[in-house]
């Protein structure tokens, strides 16, 4: 069936669409399934199926942007010899963390860090959204139009995939992602463009701290956009503590993820299947595996004492 | 009808429940989290594995690793470092038992008593103090610590800065000492070699220096569970309240029940009596999801800072003065990292095994760490990115530069070669304050209620307190430095809530207490409590699990008397140690 519009118009409210435009969801996307984008098919000729998205389609882009970003995020607390690291014009010549697959880590954990029922990330998302509508942000409105002829209505398409989505559970690492390529957007005056899906990714290690900066600080952005915006007043009470805790534990768990086990780690014997690369990176056991049931450190007693003066 | 029913088997129910145990009483522990009966089959030496706070063996969660830890809301930046199971906190605790600064107690009368929280003291004095102190030091026990590397670089760098060593347990003046731990010191080959296939019991006694107390203490290999050489409850004070009828005439065994997690405490008041009078609890089966009830004359709560207000207001119990949840310290931890040109040990040997006091003030002490707890801790701050940005709060002080977040670049040469930090955890004698609380969420609900809402001030501090903080940064930035330190860092955490006291404090005032000098609870008869929510300050910095454990002990003596028509034992009798060869043997016989 013929779509009935003769043109593509605008339907959707800036912040909805800075949402879905900010944080790299169309940019997703449009990796994830390019050829939805049906380059050279005018607007008024597409069949509504072309631009269909399903719920996996959307899931899967939203993993993928989620998975860029987070190599964005892991290189900049430990950079390594990794694309991303030099991306953002700090690298070093050993691996870092993405060597130890701290991203994974972090992808696992911190899904499971926070159990926050989905009315609340829904309210989350509507009220950063509502936020946008009146807050400036660095996309112009016809960035869509970089996708060709229909990228209003994909985005339109998207818009209505993203509300189903909402309504399900949404992963913490989700709306991290989100975030962090948001705010990506909403600091850096012109974010450059580079060869990652997600914006964040593509800044350099002082822009990414810019990022940090503004989601880090007592009075963060984060807190701005929700003080007055979700509709709930338990949630909307709630949540800029829980997130900026949720902050604050992402950038402190991306260097515990770096340099634990959990790569190597074997279940079934209760140790590592070989050295974790966090490991050699730290000079901590060079002989492991196996890890030694003690050590040999003792020296002796300060002073030769073996107890004090119960006084 | 029950004895006695006591809520938590962490650092201070079981406490209660070997003491009641050993005069007789019957005793049910209700524990919520998991029970690990079997360290060496179950426990790894892994970060990951054991500490996660997500998935780890130890985390407030159930004992189903599928399922998700337990939520609690933070309403400012900060993380929670408590243990869900039997044994508690103390599973990942180091042992450090020193005692209470005697300023924080009353009658207390030195020349520097006004540097202390004199607003909300002990309700007793530090003499009153000192039989329970003995009591479960000779328990535990409570050793002095041996040397290894580390220890030798702390007391070298201390002698360097101009301190002079403290010889006894009572601390009135600045200096440093090796800790008085709650662990079995090495002996046979402990301590002598890393050849696992030497070092199983009896070859070898004691602490191995493995390096894994955060992971839980498992060591040595074979050895009876009361045997290992932590001191965690789940090795000393649980294996002797579940034989205490085989070592002690007239004893009788609690009933331990794990993944059990307490919801209600039932009371009621009578007629004519303005107070109400606890009856029993209910409890929810964590894995089945049924509930349960039974009914006791007297109730203990012992779940921590953060789950005793919960249930609390979960049970709907009057909180006349405001104080429920009040109060909360925290001891302003902060951590000082120093990079040295050479090795100072700091993955090596017992977790911390030195330590500096500074009455008043309160303590530091050097601790060693795998590499992903150094990592994690060097990227906490409430002061930013040190090299990025800074909040518009850093510090600056005798450490280089600012305080902050070591990221990126920094933190990989930081964390080049772990065994050159020497990291020393910051203990600040914080002060009692009103805003710092706990309460229950008006957003959040899980199977059990409304979960606890958790407010600590990071900034929002009293100028002492504040002071305090300050001063120990400077003083183990000075040690780091005087030792020989390249590179030393402050971090300026936000708030780590590891050692937490004070949340249902004890007090000489109806006004600015939940719990009388006998830290029975002012609004329920027969309501007690005996963890380190009861504690009535922060004790003045050193680590509190010592202290608690004393004041549990004299708890049940004089629940005993009350309740019981009991005598009290403490400066009567000799305590049995929890090592003593009739414990070993009971523990033996009972397979536990």
């Amino acid at each position: 069936m013929k779509r009935e519009r003769e043109a593509p118009q605008p339907l959707l409210n800036a912040g909805r669409r800075r949402l879905l435009v900010g944080s790299g969801i169309l940019g997703a996307a449009a990796a994830v399934a390019p050829g939805l984008l049906v380059p050279g098919k005018a607007y008024a000729d597409l069949d509504s199926g072309d631009v269909q998205w399903t719920a996996e389609q959307l899931q899967a882009a939203l993993e993928a942007l989620r998975n860029d970003t987070f190599f964005g995020l892991i290189a900049f607390a430990v950079p390594g010899d990794d694309p991303y690291s030099q991306n953002q014009g700090v690298s070093t010549p050993t691996p870092g963390g993405i060597g130890t697959r701290a991203d994974l880590y972090l992808t696992g954990g911190i899904d499971r860090v926070v159990p926050l029922p989905p009315q609340f990330m829904n309210q989350l998302l509507d009220g950063i959204g509502a936020y946008l509508n009146a807050a400036p942000l660095s996309i112009p409105d016809e960035a869509a139009a970089s996708l060709g002829d229909n990228g209003e209505w994909i985005l339109e398409n998207l818009d209505t995939s993203l509300s189903q989505y909402l309504e399900g559970d949404v992963a913490n690492s989700i709306m991290l992602a989100l975030l962090l390529n948001l705010v990506a957007n909403q600091v850096i005056d012109e974010p450059g463009t580079g060869p990652f899906v997600a914006p964040f990714s593509n800044l350099t290690w002082e822009q990414k701290g810019q990022v940090m900066a503004a989601l880090d600080g007592e009075d963060s952005w984060l807190k701005n956009a929700l003080r007055w915006t979700i509709p709930d007043a338990a949630f909307r009470q709630a949540a800029p503590g829980v997130l900026q805790t949720f902050i604050s534990f992402v950038i402190r768990i991306a260097s515990f993820a770096s340099y634990n086990e959990f790569a190597v780690f074997d279940p079934e014997n209760l140790t590592v299947a070989q050295r974790p690369l966090g490991w050699v990176l730290s000079g901590y056991e060079p002989g492991a595996p196996p890890i030694p049931d003690g050590g040999d450190d003792f020296i002796g007693y300060y002073q030769g004492r073996r107890s004090v003066d119960n006084a | 009808m029950r004895d006695v029913i006591i809520i938590g088997a962490g650092g201070g129910g079981p406490v209660v429940a070997k003491e009641l145990a050993e005069r007789g009483l019957d005793v049910l522990v209700l524990e919520a989290g998991a029970r690990h009966a079997n360290p060496e089959q179950e426990w790894s030496y892994l970060e990951n594995h054991m500490n996660s706070t997500l998935t780890g063996k130890f985390r407030v969660g159930p004992s189903d690793p599928a399922k998700p830890g337990w939520f609690r809301e933070l309403t400012n930046p900060a993380s929670i470092s408590q243990v869900a199971g039997v044994g508690g906190t103390t599973l990942h605790y180091y042992g450090n038992s020193p005692r209470a600064m005697p300023g924080v107690f009353a009658g207390y009368n030195g020349a520097d008593r006004n540097l202390y929280d004199n607003d909300y003291r002990f309700p007793f004095t530090y003499e009153e103090m000192r039989p329970y102190y003995e009591w479960t030091e000779a328990t535990l026990p409570v050793q002095t610590a041996a040397m290894g590397k580390k220890e030798k670089a702390f007391f070298d760098s201390a002698e360097a800065a101009g301190l002079t060593p403290i010889t006894s347990k009572d601390v009135t003046r600045a200096g440093f000492r090796p800790q008085e731990n709650a662990i079995l010191q090495p002996g046979g080959t402990a301590g002598k070699t890393r050849d696992s296939s030497q070092l199983q019991y009896p070859n070898a006694t004691g602490c191995t220096f493995c390096g894994h107390c955060f992971q839980g203490c498992q060591l040595p290999k074979g050895a009876p569970r009361n045997l290992k050489a932590r001191r965690s409850t789940d090795n000393s004070y649980i294996p002797m309240a579940l034989t205490a009828d085989l070592y002690k005439p007239g004893g009788k065994a609690i009933t331990l029940i794990s993944d059990a997690y307490v919801t209600r405490i039932i009371s009621e008041r009578p007629r004519f009596s303005l107070t109400r009078v606890a009856r029993g609890v209910e409890w929810r089966d964590t894995n089945t999801g049924e509930t349960r009830s039974e009914e006791a004359r007297v109730v203990i709560m012992a779940g921590g800072c953060i789950e005793n207000p919960r249930l609390w207001q979960n049970s709907e119990l009057p909180d006349f003065n405001g104080w429920v949840g009040r109060g909360l310290t925290d001891h302003a931890l902060d951590w000082v990292v120093g990079q040295f040109p050479h090795d100072v040990g700091g993955t090596e040997g017992p977790a911390s095994s030195s330590r500096a006091d500074f009455p008043g003030y309160g303590s530091i002490e050097n601790t060693s760490n795998m590499p992903a707890i150094h990592a994690n801790n060097l990227s906490d701050s409430n002061t930013g990115i040190r090299s990025l940005y800074d909040n518009g709060l850093s510090n600056t002080g005798a450490w280089d530069g600012k305080s902050g977040r070591v990221y990126g670049t920094e933190l990989k040469d930081m964390m080049s070669d772990v065994n050159r930090l020497m990291a020393v955890l910051i203990l600040t004698d914080d002060d009692v304050e009103y805003q710092n609380r706990v309460d229950v969420s008006q957003a959040f609900s899980d199977e059990h209620g409304p979960v606890a809402r958790v407010r600590m001030e990071k900034r929002n501090r009293s100028n002492r307190t504040i002071r305090n903080r300050n001063h120990l940064t400077n003083r183990a930035a000075e040690i780091l430095r005087a030792g020989g330190a390249s590179k030393i860092i402050r971090l300026d955490w936000n708030p780590v809530l590891l050692h937490m006291q004070s949340s249902m404090r004890m007090g000489d005032s109806v006004r600015n207490s939940v719990l009388d000098e006998n830290c029975e609870a002012r609004a329920v008869e027969g309501l007690y409590i005996a963890d380190h929510s009861a504690l009535p300050n922060a004790i003045g910095g050193p680590n509190p699990t010592l202290t608690s454990q004393a004041l549990a002990t004299r708890t049940a003596e004089k629940i005993f008397q009350k309740y019981f028509d009991g005598d009290p034992w403490v400066g009567k009798e000799n305590p049995i140690c929890s090592i003593d060869d009739v414990v070993t043997q009971a523990v033996i016989d009972r397979g536990i």
